[in-house]
């Protein structure tokens, strides 16, 4: 198979990533090393999103949830008690479970592609055609146009977040 | 099943990656005893949600302006924001009331 | 089809029925003033079937009243109808009469009981019954009041219901009967089938068109000809299983247990010779058939026969009564199969008062003395002048006691009906007449006087409670009375048995000088005999017992068939019984506890969904949304 374009390339790598820091999360054995996966797939998820066409949105994925939900959760794992679970038992036995589960997946998958369209390969396009010059100011005006009730209540709804959060973890006396 | 044209499989392809990590944040959430590996699990989710709308974005025909996906997927992530703060800090509420992060410890519902 | 009789005819029946009704509901309140209403109603039905007795054309009968009863499938219809001929009159006189003897006397025998009501208010549903019975126009109607007789025996006989030997004497009388009855409903069916095939659907069960339809000349059902032979021998088998033959006898003797009025009703008079009455309605189908006829005789013979050998070693009084009882029918029977209805019906109608009088003047014995067995009751014969008296006059009655007694004369009729037919079954009844004469006074030389017995028992099932210590005294006049009426009757209606043939028709044979002489020689000698053994003490009956064990064991046992009929019958049946509980148990029982515990089992798995984690609402959540997701896109996957 030839790569026709990068776009395959870099479309693989980052949804293979992305979906590899999924299962980590899901299955880590230790609670930081899913934080750790978590951070991984957010940022191969922003990465798609550059892709798309999607700049604003990706900027925002890496400051809010890469600089913000991450930190959250680790300083919740650190101010909390806790634990690491056993997610997989570390047994020889499992891993070629897991191996064999695998493969029999990707043929899987691979059956169905061929058999819906005809062929192994595909080019895969995201990049957008047409080009935002003024991405910030078509959001703008979206935002208070169209959107507006939304993004007030959104306002709304944050401040009351941020209150209810105060309150609920405030220290007891 | 007819032929699946060209634009159609890039969209196929797409949506099952954001399919998988929307079923791998389910796995995490149902699967894990730690309160916190659950709001791990409801991250993953939000997130592929976001990835579905701005593909369908990208995609849609229907949609004039692709950039209505990314406004809807901006709110959706503020919200999420501030859903992880609230949730820790009822997980920081539940540790002091019942002494763990174990989901189990918390099951004062007899059934 | 309403005739000017309808009126007079359906009181007969309905007179005793509403007093059941009323004796029923409030018979609890005021028994004696409400028995009283009842009694005196039978009278008037007496008298009604008296007068209608009398005056009643000579010939076929006349349908009083035909109803439409109910149908199936819109085009077969089921009439309920009654009739009354020559037959059917005398029958209800018989029965009425009996019927009003036995009110008289249970004033008297039932007059300390709680349920004093509760007697008489069946007392009064089983005369209606057996009158409905009689008049019945056809087969259907006539099995409704066949089954109602049955009912009502089985009430009867258990009436002492906290007593569990009358318990099971009710069970089996019924149950037994019902195996004749097997035969009625299969007799029944077979004809509707004939009738549905034939298009004779609406007469096919009605005697008289049965009479036409089978007559010898009528070549026009063939069908029914063919079927003749069944359709007789199924009705013949319940009329058998109805009026104690072999081999349903068995249920007569156990159904003793009930009072005493009732073993004179029931099992002397009326019931048991409902199967004889069917016999005879149906006699054109019998008379014609000679392998029918055959097996009748035969039948009526050997039981005859049988049951009076029995009878020969029976040790309670009121056993000894229900054995001759079947030996009459027997005779009765035979009667029928050798060809002479009218011999029957005589019979039948001498049988009816002079067995009555002896059940009744036992009941008075059982009264004093507390007890039915003879081996302890002793010299009735000083203290009951009038209960030893008739007793005695019922006695040669049933003995044959020529010239001056009922029984003589309707014996005779037999005896001669026997002596132009078959003469080995002459010879045969001829032999157990003798034997009859011979039982009975065994009886009575052994109870009325102070005979000496070797081995007297302990307390049999038969005794009463009550303390034994007074001395026997005579009965009240209440119990007296019928005594009296019967044994009157037992003497007289001998005399006017001529007026039978008039009403049914056909004569009453006279053998001639043979059957004449023989008959007298047997029953005189059997009364000789049995004052030699039991009175004057020449021959020692316990020197008989010590020569002849075999015999006598087999006698003491009524010839083993109870117990041949529980190897046999009664195993077969507990064998698919215990085979049906098995299934019972283990398959439907299994079943429905299966179904319990699947109800238990998806509880249990619906109660995880309320558990209060919140993982398990999560996965139902996305497994509901997975659901849903599928349902909604199904039409694409084509």
């Amino acid at each position: 198979m030839g790569v026709s374009s990068g776009q395959t390339a870099a479309f693989l790598v980052l949804s293979l990533l992305a979906i590899s820091g999924a299962f980590y999360t899901a299955f880590a054995n230790k609670l930081f090393h899913s934080v750790l996966a978590l951070l991984l797939t957010l940022g191969s998820i922003a990465g798609l999103y550059f892709m798309m066409g999607a700049e604003f949105l990706g900027v925002l994925q890496i400051l809010l949830y890469m600089g913000g939900v991450v930190v959250l959760f680790v300083f919740g794992i650190m101010l909390t008690p806790a634990r690491d679970e056993d997610r997989l038992p570390p047994m020889v036995k499992w891993h070629m479970v897991a191996i064999i589960g695998v493969g029999l997946l990707t043929t899987f998958l691979v059956f169905i592609f061929y058999y819906y369209t005809g062929q192994f390969w595909h080019e895969i396009r995201i990049t957008p055609r047409i080009t935002y010059d003024k991405m910030f100011q078509d959001i703008s005006a979206l935002l208070t146009d169209k959107f507006l009730v939304p993004f007030e209540v959104l306002s709304v709804a944050i401040l009351v977040a941020l209150i209810g959060a105060l309150y609920v973890a405030r220290k007891r006396e | 099943m007819s032929r699946a044209r060209g634009s159609n499989v890039v969209l196929s392809v797409l949506l099952i990656v954001s399919t998988l990590i929307f079923g791998l944040g389910i796995l995490a959430v149902v699967t894990r005893r730690n309160a916190i590996g659950m709001l791990l699990g409801i991250e993953l989710m939000l997130n592929s949600v976001n990835l579905n709308l701005v593909i369908f974005g990208r995609f849609s025909e229907r949609i004039a302006d692709p950039l209505e996906g990314q406004v809807y997927a901006l709110f959706i992530m503020a919200l999420a924001v501030a859903e992880a703060a609230v949730g820790l800090a009822l997980i920081l509420a539940l540790v002091r009331k019942f002494g763990s992060v174990d989901a189990d410890a918390a099951g004062t519902l007899k059934g | 089809m309403n005739s000017p009789l309808a009126v007079p005819l359906l009181l007969i029946p309905l007179l005793p029925l509403v007093n059941f009704i009323i004796l029923i509901f409030w018979g609890k309140a005021a028994p004696r003033s409400l028995a009283i209403l009842s009694t005196a109603c039978l009278a008037a039905a007496t008298g009604i079937a008296g007068y209608l007795f009398l005056t009643i054309p000579d010939g076929p009968p006349t349908t009083a009243m035909s109803a439409d009863w109910f149908f199936v499938d819109k085009q077969f219809f089921f009439q309920f109808g009654i009739m009354i001929d020559g037959l059917a009159a005398t029958m209800a006189l018989i029965v009425t009469f009996v019927s009003l003897m036995v009110h008289i006397y249970s004033f008297g025998y039932m007059e300390k009981h709680e349920h004093f009501g509760r007697f008489f208010a069946f007392l009064a549903l089983f005369t209606s019954s057996m009158l409905l019975l009689v008049f019945s126009s056809n087969l259907l109607t006539m099995f409704v009041a066949w089954e109602g007789v049955g009912l009502c025996s089985y009430f009867l006989i258990g009436f002492y219901f906290e007593k569990p030997s009358a318990a099971a004497a009710g069970k089996k009388a019924f149950i037994t009967t019902k195996l004749g009855d097997l035969g009625f409903i299969t007799a029944i069916l077979i004809l509707l089938t004939i009738g549905a095939q034939t298009q004779t659907f609406a007469q096919i069960l009605d005697f008289e068109s049965l009479k036409t339809m089978l007559a010898p000349r009528n070549a026009a059902y063939p069908l029914l000809k063919d079927w003749s032979f069944i359709v007789g021998l199924l009705l013949f088998f319940a009329a058998i299983g109805k009026s104690a033959q072999f081999p349903l006898h068995v249920w007569l003797p156990d159904a003793m247990e009930g009072p005493s009025p009732v073993s004179a009703l029931i099992h002397a008079a009326t019931m048991v010779v409902a199967g004889v009455y069917l016999v005879a309605r149906m006699f054109f189908l019998f008379g014609q058939d000679p392998n029918l006829a055959l097996i009748i005789t035969l039948v009526g013979v050997f039981t005859a026969f049988m049951a009076a050998t029995i009878a020969l070693k029976s040790y309670d009084l009121k056993r000894v009564l229900a054995y001759s009882t079947i030996s009459q029918i027997g005779y009765m029977m035979a009667a029928l199969g050798l060809g002479s209805a009218v011999a029957s019906m005589f019979h039948v109608g001498t049988h009816a008062f002079f067995k009555a009088l002896l059940f009744l003047a036992a009941g008075s014995i059982f009264h004093a003395y507390h007890s039915l067995e003879i081996r302890r009751i002793r010299r009735v014969a000083k203290f009951m002048r009038t209960t030893s008296i008739t007793f005695a006059v019922g006695a040669l009655a049933l003995a044959g006691f020529p010239y001056i007694t009922a029984g003589f004369f309707s014996k005779e009729a037999v005896l001669s009906a026997a002596y132009e037919k078959f003469p080995w079954a002459f010879w045969v009844l001829a032999l157990t007449a003798g034997l009859t004469a011979f039982y009975m006074f065994r009886l009575i030389f052994l109870t009325f006087f102070n005979y000496p017995v070797q081995s007297v028992p302990k307390r049999s099932s038969g005794d009463d409670n009550a303390d034994e210590n007074h001395e026997p005294h005579e009965s009240s006049s209440a119990m007296t009375m019928p005594l009296v009426i019967l044994a009157i009757l037992s003497v007289a209606a001998g005399y006017f048995g001529w007026l039978l043939p008039v009403r049914i028709g056909g004569e009453i044979p006279h053998g001639g000088t043979n059957v004449l002489l023989t008959s007298i020689a047997f029953a005189i000698g059997g009364i000789l005999l049995a004052w030699a053994i039991y009175s004057a003490r020449i021959v020692k009956a316990e020197a008989m017992v010590e020569n002849m064990p075999t015999i006598a064991r087999f006698l003491e046992n009524k010839w083993y068939w109870d117990e041949i009929y529980d190897a046999t019958v009664g195993r077969l049946f507990r064998a698919v019984t215990w085979l049906v509980a098995q299934f019972d148990w283990y398959i439907v029982d299994d079943l429905y506890h299966l179904f319990g515990r699947l109800s238990v089992r998806a509880g249990m798995s619906f109660r995880q969904m309320h558990s209060g984690s919140v993982q398990i609402y999560l996965l139902t959540i996305a497994i509901a949304l997975l659901i849903l997701i599928f349902m909604y896109n199904i039409t694409r996957f084509s």
